[in-house]
């Protein structure tokens, strides 16, 4: 792999889902024509509507889901017609993190256990870090390792997610809606957890939200889904700063605050007490 | 200007199988005629269970264990009375979370809002009612009202639903609506539409409302004044512009600084830590733990409401908020 070749490049994929036999719906074309392409260590955003294909895509990004048409290359390698051994080599190469970490977790299984359990599944690439170690990557501490999930909370339970992720040293993480189940305050830990892996494992994130707020300060490019197709894609600032699609308008008309500012807010990080007095 | 509701010192404990838990605590809240408040807090800060306490509309395992509240100027709770359920429906109205569950799906919207109104205005004749429900239905912001009358839920889009809900919850002509995360379940273009309405619903029709949210920013947009809650009890409550320009409470700030924002791409900083189990002998300041400007003191006094204007305050014993600038 060379250094310019993208983690992940699609082309033209479609997902169409059918029904069979007498008295079927029909076809619902999910994922209609979209070729996307992610570099190593990008964060790339994928905004859009409930509906408007975004989870399919991501998880045929992710090889999980259903792929009716279209190519797609892993770290340059064509994954159509390839063995299965192969597939599930090239398949924890992205790993996902979900919406709802307490529904991605086994509630039966200690924090370990899931950890141990990705162990003997993948020997040779989780060999290269402790438990401990990987906690500590997500900001955990050791004590949570024997933990079961409802005893963690929702930003403790995303970050053990974000941990097991890890844990296969992927080079694409897609984040289907990471941080819609939780709070705020927990929001910001995790979304700055993201930035931070990023810088220290040189990962990739594809990273899918209806936020656009949160999209903006987390993704240096944004592809605009609708009704299966991308509508506009481009760098976050450019394509946010003039959207050219009408729905992309639309999308930033509707973000609530726009015009609450950081630096009109009084709360800028880094203000000193003397600005304030003044 | 006297208060429509007045709530003081409302406590609400919940208790399961693992023990007590105080839910509410040291709840005061003056709503007036036309106001807008926000009622702004994260998943546990008791904002739910607070509104649902003032109207009636608790779980078996909740209880309301002491306060009072005046609706009118009338006790409605407390001194040996609890008439919460006499006001439900007829003077205050609920919009929920969640527009599927709360409507019914049997039945059509049209004999939904004939049956609250029923229940509310027996004052009112037959054709009185089919008038106010028309009247009502029409500035909900349908292509065709008509058609949403005769629909059955399941017939509606997710926002056709939600503004259906809103439409019954003041369907009797309520001095207050009470909306809770009513638009958090909706897409963000659907969730502009229906906050417009909501906006709509209280500066041209008139009603008092309280805006139940996690989410400051929504809430900012809406509403004229802001009460911030944190492990049971209001930690902070003014003026939205002024909460949001110089929050008092080291909470509300760590919230600011939380909330990815459109405008200006800055590093967000979350709060660390997790919030308390608030048991009935808990002292000091709930948010001690998680404060980055907390003393000693704070977790052992019980720190009293300070009001540092005449419409703003705080629960904090720096209630200045001067600290909060000082480390950066």
């Amino acid at each position: 792999m060379t250094a310019t070749e993208p983690v992940l490049q699609i082309e033209d994929l479609r997902v169409v889902f059918s029904e069979r036999g007498v008295g079927k719906r029909p076809d619902v074309v999910a994922v209609d024509g979209v070729s996307m392409s992610i570099e190593a260590g990008e964060i790339v955003g994928l905004v859009g509507e409930s509906g408007s294909g975004k989870t399919t895509l991501a998880l045929a990004t992710a090889l999980l889901g259903r792929i009716t048409d279209g190519r797609i290359w892993l770290a340059g390698e064509s994954i159509v017609g390839i063995s299965r051994s192969r597939m599930r080599r090239l398949r924890s190469l992205i790993q996902v993190v979900f919406q709802d970490p307490h529904g991605s977790l086994d509630p039966r299984q200690t924090v370990r256990k899931g950890l141990s359990e990705l162990r003997s599944l993948h020997p040779d690439r989780t060999d290269w870090v402790t438990d401990v170690d990987l906690l500590g990557k997500v900001g955990l501490i050791e004590d949570l390792l024997d933990h079961l999930p409802h005893e963690l909370s929702g930003g403790q339970a995303q970050r053990v997610s974000i941990a097991r992720a890890l844990l296969l040293r992927p080079s694409l993480l897609v984040a289907d809606e990471p941080t819609s189940a939780l709070d705020v305050s927990v929001q910001a830990q995790i979304l700055n957890l993201l930035l931070q892996l990023r810088e220290s494992e040189q990962i990739a994130v594809l990273l899918i939200s209806h936020d656009l707020s949160v999209v903006r300060n987390l993704c240096d490019r944004v592809y605009v889904m609708k009704d299966g197709r991308v509508v506009e894609a481009g760098i976050t600032e450019d394509l946010l700063a003039s959207p050219s699609h009408p729905y992309t308008r639309e999308l930033i008309a509707a973000i609530p605050g726009k015009d609450w500012d950081r630096s009109t807010l009084g709360v800028a990080s880094g203000q000193s007490a003397g600005e304030v007095t003044r | 200007m006297e208060p429509l509701l007045s709530v003081r010192s409302l406590r609400v404990e919940a208790t399961s199988s693992v023990g007590t838990i105080v839910a509410v605590d040291k709840f005061d809240l003056d709503i007036y005629p036309g106001d807008v408040l926000g009622l702004i807090g994260e998943s546990g800060s008791g904002k739910t269970t607070a509104v649902r306490s003032l109207l009636g509309l608790t779980e078996r395992n909740v209880r309301i264990t002491d306060g009072s509240i005046y609706f009118q100027g009338e006790q409605v709770l407390g001194g040996g009375r609890n008439d919460l359920s006499r006001l439900r429906g007829r003077h205050v109205g609920m919009v929920f979370q969640n527009a599927s569950s709360s409507l019914n799906p049997l039945l059509r919207i049209n004999t939904q809002m004939r049956q609250v109104l029923k229940a509310n205005r027996s004052d009112q004749t037959a054709s009185d009612r089919a008038t106010r429900i028309e009247e009502v239905i029409s500035r909900m912001g349908f292509q065709d009202p008509g058609r949403v009358l005769r629909s059955y839920p399941h017939q509606l889009s997710g926002g056709m639903r939600q503004r259906a809900a809103i439409a019954i919850a003041i369907v009797s002509e309520p001095e207050l609506v009470i909306a809770d995360e009513s638009t958090s379940a909706l897409d963000v273009t659907t969730q502009a539409e229906v906050m417009a309405l909501v906006r709509e619903l209280a500066t041209d029709m008139g009603h008092s409302l309280i805006y139940v949210t996690h989410d400051l920013l929504l809430a900012a947009e809406v509403c004229t004044r802001m009460a911030v809650m944190y492990g049971g009890e209001v930690v902070e409550l003014g003026p939205t512009s002024e909460v949001v320009s110089s929050p008092h409470h080291p909470y509300t700030l760590g919230l600011l600084r939380s909330v990815p924002m459109w405008a200006k791409k800055a590093p967000l900083v979350g709060i660390d830590g997790t919030p308390p189990r608030v048991t009935p002998g808990f002292q000091g300041c709930r948010f001690a733990s998680r404060c980055p400007h907390a003393v000693r003191e704070c977790s052992v006094v019980d720190v009293e409401w300070t009001q540092t204007r005449s419409d703003h305050g705080s629960r904090c014993i720096q209630p200045e908020g001067a600290p909060l600038y000082s480390g950066g």
